[in-house]
């Protein structure tokens, strides 16, 4: 009777065993699956912001450039309409010289923002593009 | 004197001393169904560990390279903001776009056949590399630079925009309207 109770402890000491091996294991695939999941996750949401918000500094550099054309550079702020309204589009002018001008264009959506720096340069009486820089950090808001 | 509730050994059958004894062995049956579980127990473990050891490593090597790939991605798209001209170049053994900037050096991105995406520039300020990158090639269309990630399962296609060639391009048309 003794010893069938302390074969019987033993086999579920062992059955113990295998079921606690078991259990790490798949925990730490399903760790991480999780962890590649969520990465993937992050990316795939982090795409899709940076293309909104590229195609809200697109939009927008023409906007400057009118801007530019119509109130010349003097130094100012100014919101540009965009077509969801929890985005925000803000171009910033800030004159380096008289015949010359750099404009910040600040995106934001709910989660992230980007920027550009256009550099704008007037011959006779129009300003043109000279040169553009992505500020590639995207921050999360 | 002769007691025998004192000893059981003496007052049990010999039928039921050989039950007994018979009950502290395990029979054939019993052991070789005990090896045959334990063996199938210890097949699904080591394959579950196997599974797991890879699924872990192929998670790392993963995340790696997309990190790798992310880093390279960011770099082009600023280098492709700026590009006044694309112009991309492939052969036998590289795949190549060169993207020149207003002011400052000519950026070349290249794709060699071990597997390095570099970028390099004219007059030289450094040269950056990410290795171990599946197949990479290079498209123009106009003020857009497509990439193309020859991955085992399928491609993955990155498009660029060049704000430098849209808003020449802008620019002509508005002029051209004018006129």
């Amino acid at each position: 009777m003794n010893r069938s109770h302390k074969n019987s402890c033993r086999s579920r000491g062992s059955a113990l065993i295998a079921v606690i091996i078991t259990f790490v294991l798949i925990s730490a695939a399903i760790t991480a699956l999780a962890l590649l999941f969520a990465t993937e996750a992050r990316r795939t949401r982090a795409t899709l912001a940076g293309a909104q918000l590229r195609q809200l500094l697109l939009a927008a550099a023409p906007s400057a450039t009118d801007e530019l054309n119509k109130n010349g550079n003097a130094a100012r702020e100014i919101p540009v309409k965009t077509p969801l309204p929890q985005d925000t589009l803000t171009l910033t002018i800030t004159p380096r010289s008289p015949t010359t001008a750099q404009v910040t264009i600040i995106a934001k959506t709910p989660t992230a923002s980007l920027s550009q720096s256009l550099t704008y340069t007037k011959t006779a009486t129009t300003w043109s593009l000279h040169t553009a820089t992505l500020n590639t950090q995207l921050a999360s808001n | 004197m002769n007691n025998p509730a004192k000893n059981h050994l003496v007052i049990l059958p010999p039928c039921q001393l050989v039950t007994s004894q018979r009950r502290r062995a395990f029979t054939l049956i019993e052991i070789l169904v005990w090896v045959l579980l334990l063996a199938v127990v210890s097949v699904m473990l080591v394959q579950l560990f196997s599974l797991t050891t890879h699924a872990t490593r192929d998670a790392q090597k993963r995340d790696t390279l997309l990190h790798r790939i992310d880093s390279a991605v960011a770099h082009l798209r600023k280098d492709a903001w700026a590009a006044t001209k694309i112009t991309t170049a492939a052969d036998d053994d590289s795949s190549s776009v060169e993207l020149p900037p207003v002011d400052g050096p000519v950026v070349t991105w290249r794709y060699t056949k071990d597997g390095k995406l570099s970028r390099t520039t004219v007059p030289p300020t450094g040269t950056q590399s990410w290795a171990d990158l599946p197949p990479v090639a290079f498209s123009a269309h106009g003020p857009l630079l497509t990439l193309t990630l020859k991955a085992v399962n399928r491609d993955e296609t990155e498009t660029f925009v060049s704000q430098q060639m849209l808003a020449q391009k802008a620019q002509s048309a508005k002029t051209g309207a004018a006129k």
